[in-house]
């Protein structure tokens, strides 16, 4: 169970990192594994790829190669953990994960390397222990904006800055530097993915909730906190609590530093969060939505006279009123061949056009607030249209993001920390649903 | 994993707080609204620049009156755009003028050769730039100016920028919180506004320590200073008053004494105030007083040893500011320099306790008219005469003159010939200020209650003195020329620090027992003046109606009756505040008292026949006094196009029949009590548009804010006769007793002691030493009744007088409504029920609301656009 070698390479090729622990192998192997990936046509390579007796496992995170090579007979399943592992880990460190992070802070990846392994034999990724090691801090790149200026409150008030912290909050290095004091914040993510098929006379044929609960800690200090959730929240189809709506999931699993001996009675989940991000608790519900589905498509396809497609569609968004779907993207199949498009849409932010190369038209929708119908006009240029073609137009692709919102209903209700902190250390919650895939049958 | 947009929301702290254990009594969770205006800090200064806008805005379009420009901000941008550019422009082309023009040619005591011609162009006149940079940079005087202009410019260009940032948020506060459109903000009138601020801050908590904001919180807050300096004026405490051996009693008070005065107390660095709403902890505590006072002493002697050393400048500043400013105006109408201003003392002296500034502006505006009329009236009879043969002389010269010119205009060619024709016209125009009107009828005493009916504040010796030359010298410290103050302002730079240095400088002491002494922590508004607390008990003058409530010593009241007259003015024209119980029952039975005066007076056949000792004529002496109120009421009756001024000049209307004055008092009444049945909710002046539509006929779309005009009218109004009988009851209180008002108090009159003690209170302190007690105020107070029952009726037969008043009067007034006015009298009875009533009150009155909306929906509202996207 070693590592012979490990590198980080961008999506170009481009060599970010490479660390050589046992010199079993030559430093040419980088430029194999990419020809390897590259000659690969399809989506996904697959994790365990070999040459000669050198064997590559990578995975892809924030748009970067992770690879390690090994030559013994390691199992493949620990190597891919470990590089998931990492992956997180670097992105603790410097805060996000993309290629400039990780050329910025080359120096520090280096460091926490040289600690994770140890001639290929793997130590530690808990960044509780690695902090006594890490010395180096993470260099952040913020692009300075004139935002941040303009809602400066010169009346002290508690506006929009201090209610509500940008996403990018969240996305900076745990260990900052000294003279940013260190801001204790605890990130609560509550994100939900759905999947979801209506078929084309409208019923819901699948829904699928995947969702979980994310921890990301800036204490400086190990301290107990305490995350209750909703009361009603129920496990499973028989177990019903409280009164009014249930939130039911139907199976959950947590992570191991979990304490579950409050769950039953409160709902309340102990744990002692290390540096970093983590994920606390996962759960599913399938095959049940607690509410309508967020999006209904009215589609109305035929052919003008002039032997043009004409696709008319109705987008209705059943969310309730207050809440709303921004970046919205249905993607439309269309058939081949399809030359030009002319499109009439509601509202002058929305966008559309076709992509070619994937037969589609896409339409963005860059926010839809509950209750409301958007309506599109797409007439297609294409030669030759029979009608065989027309049943080309396939299932519609939503993607979207519903902010503030959970699917399922689930709801931090507190957040404690057990040894009281003084009012300095600041909780955040992020509840997001965001589609995994929403396919529409038409 | 993907990039969210999604925002992190905070959890609340609170949950947090309580020590794990208990969370099981937290279990549920109020989702609220988001709100971004949670919790302000600095509610001073967001209430006064929301005030200052929404004035602002308002203002603005009652000067413009049309709809090409409605937004308020881009206004106020531009205006502070072109202060700064003028600024700049009198700099730069005051050392232009000074060191880049070549007089001699300008004046033709040098010849250009010139080739072509002879003609002298005004580039010739120009020195080169290297002559004149030359000249600049010699004079170390000039470059002194520059810099420190410098200075001061990019102090005022900080300043701008800072005010950019607030009025965007108060910009965004106005849109999002108080859910104005930008189009709407302009027609919006300061009510309003407050209206939905005490709304908002029931949903968003803009304020943490209260769960309620009250209109007298928000006052507190924007006056919150102006409220401390009005109290210093009217206890004499601040030295802006002098006795001078040439001069006689004269008062000088400028904005450099006033900003220097604030800087001292409020703001300034090491002032009283530790930010902009509390008092450093140790000027609360008597103890080392000797210590504070040595303190303040020095500052004021530094801060005035400052303004001795920044004289030059400032002078040299005052001197080209209004050089620049003022001789455009004099050039074109040079009798604007007779013309009078309310001088900045007088704004003071006049000012009520939590009195805004455009209350008190629109108060002064009306009272100008009959202000320069009275003043007018003294015209010397010599002045007159000489002004006359003067003006005659000079313009037979003129005469000549210009038909000269008219004749040959070659005559303008000659020396000084263009001089003096200007000359003498000024001349001209200044003489005929001096001369009266033809027409005009000597009636001081007349003149001057309306001018009381306006300002509301007068010393008592005025009153039988009207034509007394000591009583129009005294009045012109109120109302001084335009010259005068422009005069005082350019002496200012002078005379301020010597003021502080040897004036306030002895004060301290005195000023530091002012504010131990007056400042009260009022929770959710911090530290105020207690004066502006409008507390009867603890201020109150037992002359001046408060006998018998009053509990103060002679330091502690307030001069003038100004708390009594404060209190009135503040409780009409915030119909809907609800004052403690103490003050409700001293404001309605005050109300009553007027009414019951003025319905019998109205009954009383002929209203000159009463005689001056008899109380209960006193109204009728009043109404019948200042004629022209009637006209005023007349004027707000039949068209509101007809404002105050011109009804007060109108002296024909003299004997109008009283009837209108009462029906209206009672109109305004049973308005406001109609208006308080419609509940205080954000769509008040929709909701009142059926009792808009029964008095003026407007269209629809001003009806909102002709609304607000007719209440505002109506409350002026009915502030008038209020002052006026408060007045005439003092008058006939006091007669006989020692007089003390702040007219003619001698500094040993000022009870400077810090400790109130009762020993010194009253001469006639009999007559205050009731046993008092809270469980029988009322029985003590009034003879007649409990204040409940009392008010029930006052409030039932007012609602229904009004009713039949306003039926009278309006023919469009329809049989629904007048249901509605009665009902009105009951929802009066609940909401002073005096057994903690008000929630009840306030539910029962949102409860009436409804049916007057659905009743006014039709047309009051737009159509609803149903939103397809």
């Amino acid at each position: 169970m070693m590592i012979s070698q490990l590198f980080i390479l961008s999506s170009k090729g481009d060599h970010l990192i490479y660390k050589d622990y046992r010199g079993e192998a030559g430093s040419d192997v980088v430029n194999i594994f990419y020809e390897k990936v590259t000659a690969l046509t399809g989506d996904q390579p697959p994790v365990v790829m070999s040459h000669k007796d050198l064997h590559f496992v990578h995975i892809r995170q924030g748009g970067l190669y992770w690879v390690a090579t090994t030559t013994a007979d390691s199992s493949p399943f620990t190597i891919t953990e470990f590089l998931n592992r990492l992956s997180a880990l670097v992105k603790d460190y410097c805060g996000s994960l993309s290629e400039k992070a990780v050329q910025m802070n080359f120096a520090l990846i280096h460091e926490l390397l040289d600690e994770v392994l140890d001639y290929g034999y793997i130590q530690t990724t808990s960044s509780d222990i690695l902090k006594n090691f890490i010395q180096t801090e993470a260099v952040s790149s913020r692009p300075f904006s004139l935002f941040d200026l303009s809602n400066v409150g010169l009346f002290g008030a508690e506006t929009q800055q201090s209610k509500v912290a940008p996403s990018s909050a969240a996305t900076r290095p745990i260990q900052s530097s000294r003279d940013q004091g260190g801001k204790s914040e605890i990130f609560v993510d509550v994100i939900e993915r759905m999947s979801v098929v209506i078929g084309s006379n409208g019923v819901l044929m699948k829904a699928d909730i995947e969702g979980e609960i994310r921890v990301k800690c800036y204490m400086p200090s190990c301290s107990e906190i305490r995350i209750g959730l909703n009361e009603e929240f129920s496990v499973g189809k028989s177990q019903l609590r409280g009164y009014g709506a249930a939130v039911r999931v139907d199976e959950c699993s947590f992570h191991q530093t979990v304490q579950l001996d409050e769950f039953d009675s409160h709902r309340i989940l102990r744990l002692c969060p290390s540096q970093g991000e983590q994920t606390v608790m996962q759960y599913q519900l399938s095959d049940d939505l607690p509410s309508a589905p967020p999006f209904r498509l009215f589609p109305t396809i035929e052919r003008d006279s002039a032997g043009r497609l004409l696709m008319y569609l109705k987008l209705r968004c059943d969310l309730p009123p207050k809440s709303t779907a921004i970046n919205v993207s249905a993607s439309i199949p269309v058939p081949k061949g399809s030359v030009s498009l002319s499109q009439e849409l509601s509202s002058p932010d929305q966008s559309a056009d076709l992509k070619l190369q994937s037969r589609a038209v896409v339409w963005q929708i860059p926010r839809c607030s509950g209750g409301t119908q958007l309506s599109a006009l797409f007439k297609l240029e294409v030669p030759g249209l029979s009608s065989a073609s027309m049943l080309e137009v396939g299932p519609v692709g939503l993607s979207f993001e519903l902010p503030k919102l959970t699917a399922t209903g689930l709801q931090i209700r507190f957040l404690r920390l057990s040894p009281i902190h003084p009012s300095t250390s600041q909780r955040w919650v992020r509840y997001v649903t965001h589609s995994d895939s929403y396919v529409i049958r038409i | 994993m993907a990039h969210f947009e999604t925002e992190y929301q905070r959890l609340e702290a609170s949950y947090g707080d309580s020590p794990p254990g208990e969370e099981n009594l937290l279990m549920h969770v109020p989702e609220g609204t988001k709100s971004h205006w949670h919790h302000i800090e600095n509610l001073d200064l967001f209430f006064q620049r929301i005030s200052f806008w929404s004035c602002f805005s308002f203002k603005n379009l009652c000067a413009v009156h049309d709809n090409t420009d409605k937004n308020g901000f881009t206004c106020m941008l531009l205006g502070e755009i072109f202060e700064l550019v003028q600024l700049l422009f009198v700099v730069g082309f005051t050392v232009f003028l000074a060191n880049c023009v070549d007089y001699d040619v300008l004046f033709a005591n040098k010849f250009v050769n010139h080739t072509d011609s002879s003609k002298v162009t005004l580039p010739d006149a120009i020195l080169p730039m290297d002559v004149c940079s030359a000249h600049i940079r010699d004079n170390a005087f000039v470059i002194f100016v520059l810099i420190i202009s410098g200075v001061f410019w990019l102090h005022r260009l900080i300043k701008f920028l800072y005010n950019v940032c607030c009025y965007w948020e108060i910009r965004s506060f106005y849109i999002k919180g108080l859910k104005m459109t930008m189009s709407e903000l302009p027609y919006v009138t300061w009510q309003e506004v407050q209206a939905r601020i005490i709304e908002i801050q029931k949903e968003h908590q803009i304020c943490i320590h209260k769960k309620e904001l009250t209109e007298l919180d928000i006052y507190h807050r924007i006056l919150r200073f102006k409220n401390y300096m009005v109290a210093m004026v009217n206890k004499s405490l601040l030295p802006v008053r002098f006795r001078l051996p040439v001069l006689g009693d004269s008062v000088f008070y400028t904005r450099g004494l006033k900003y220097n005065f604030e800087l001292i107390f409020f703001w300034g660095p090491g002032s009283l105030f530790e930010n902009e709403w509390s008092l450093k902890p140790e000027y609360k505590r008597g103890g080392n007083r000797l210590e504070l006072a040595d303190r303040l002493a020095s500052r004021i002697l530094w801060i005035g040893i400052a303004n001795l050393l920044l004289c030059p400048v400032i002078l040299v500043w005052q001197i080209l500011y209004a050089f620049f400013s003022y001789t455009e105006v004099i050039k074109r109408e040079p009798g604007s320099l007779g013309a009078r201003c309310w001088s900045l003392y007088g704004r003071c002296y006049l000012r009520h306790f939590n009195e805004l500034d455009h209350e008190l502006m629109s108060r002064l505006s009306k009272g100008y008219k009959a202000s320069s009329k009275y003043m007018n009236c003294f015209l010397s009879p010599l002045l007159t005469v000489v002004a006359k043969n003067v003006a005659f002389f000079a313009g037979s010269l003129l005469a000549v003159l210009i038909a000269l010119t008219i004749y040959d205009e070659d005559v303008l060619a000659v020396e000084h010939v263009l001089s003096s024709i200007t000359l003498l016209g000024v001349g001209i125009t200044i003489c005929r200020s001096f001369i009266p009107d033809k027409h005009m009828v000597f009636c001081p005493e007349q003149l001057l209650r309306v001018i009381l009916a306006h300002i509301h504040y007068m010393p008592d010796h005025w009153q039988g003195n009207a034509h007394r030359y000591e009583t129009r010298d005294q009045f012109s410290q109120l109302f001084q020329y335009k010259a005068v103050f422009i005069l005082e302002e350019l002496l200012s730079p002078v005379v301020t620090p010597i003021i502080l240095i040897f004036c306030l400088r002895r004060k301290s002491l005195e000023i530091i027992d002012f504010f131990r002494n007056f400042t009260v922590e009022v929770v959710g508004v911090g530290d105020t003046c207690s004066f502006a607390q409008m507390d009867i008990r603890q201020h109150g003058h037992p002359a001046w109606m408060s006998e018998g409530k009053t509990e103060a010593s002679i330091y502690q009241q307030a001069e003038d009756g100004k708390t009594e007259l404060s209190l009135m003015h503040f409780a009409i024209t915030n119909p809907h505040w609800q004052p403690p119980r103490e003050t409700t029952h001293f404001i309605s039975q005050l109300k009553e008292r007027v009414h019951r005066e003025a319905a019998s007076a109205s009954s009383d056949t002929h209203p000159l026949s009463f005689s001056e000792s008899e109380p209960r004529s006193l109204v009728a002496n009043i109404l019948a006094g200042p004629s022209t109120l009637a006209s005023v009421h007349f004027a707000c009756d039949s068209s509101l196009t007809n404002n105050a001024a011109t009804g007060l000049t109108s002296g024909e209307t003299a004997l109008r029949s009283l009837s209108p004055i009462s029906s209206s008092l009672h109109l305004r009444d049973s308005l406001s009590a109609a208006h308080r049945a419609s509940g205080f909710t954000s769509r008040t002046m929709t909701g009142s548009g059926t009792d808009a539509r029964t008095v003026s006929s407007g269209s629809s779309a001003w009806e909102g804010q002709l609304t607000s005009l007719v209440l505002s009218e109506y409350a002026s109004t009915e502030m008038s006769i209020h002052a006026l009988y408060m007045h005439e009851i003092h008058k006939q209180q006091s007669r006989g007793d020692v007089s003390r008002h702040t007219w003619h108090r001698q500094e040993s009159d000022e009870s400077s002691d810090s400790i109130p003690d009762e020993v010194r209170s009253e001469p006639n302190a009999h007559s205050r030493n009731f046993p008092r007690s809270h469980t029988f105020p009322t029985t003590l107070t009034s003879p007649s009744a409990s204040p409940a029952s009392a008010s029930a009726t006052s409030g039932t037969t007012v609602g229904q007088d009004g009713a039949k008043a306003q039926s009278s009067t309006q023919r469009r007034h329809s049989g629904p409504a007048a249901d509605h006015f009665g009902a009105s009298g009951k929802v009066v009875r609940t909401a002073r029920m005096p057994m903690g009533g008000w929630a009840e009150g306030g539910k029962a009155s949102s409860r009436h609301h409804e049916p007057l909306q659905e009743e006014t929906s039709e047309d009051e509202l737009p159509p609803h656009i149903h939103k397809v996207t």
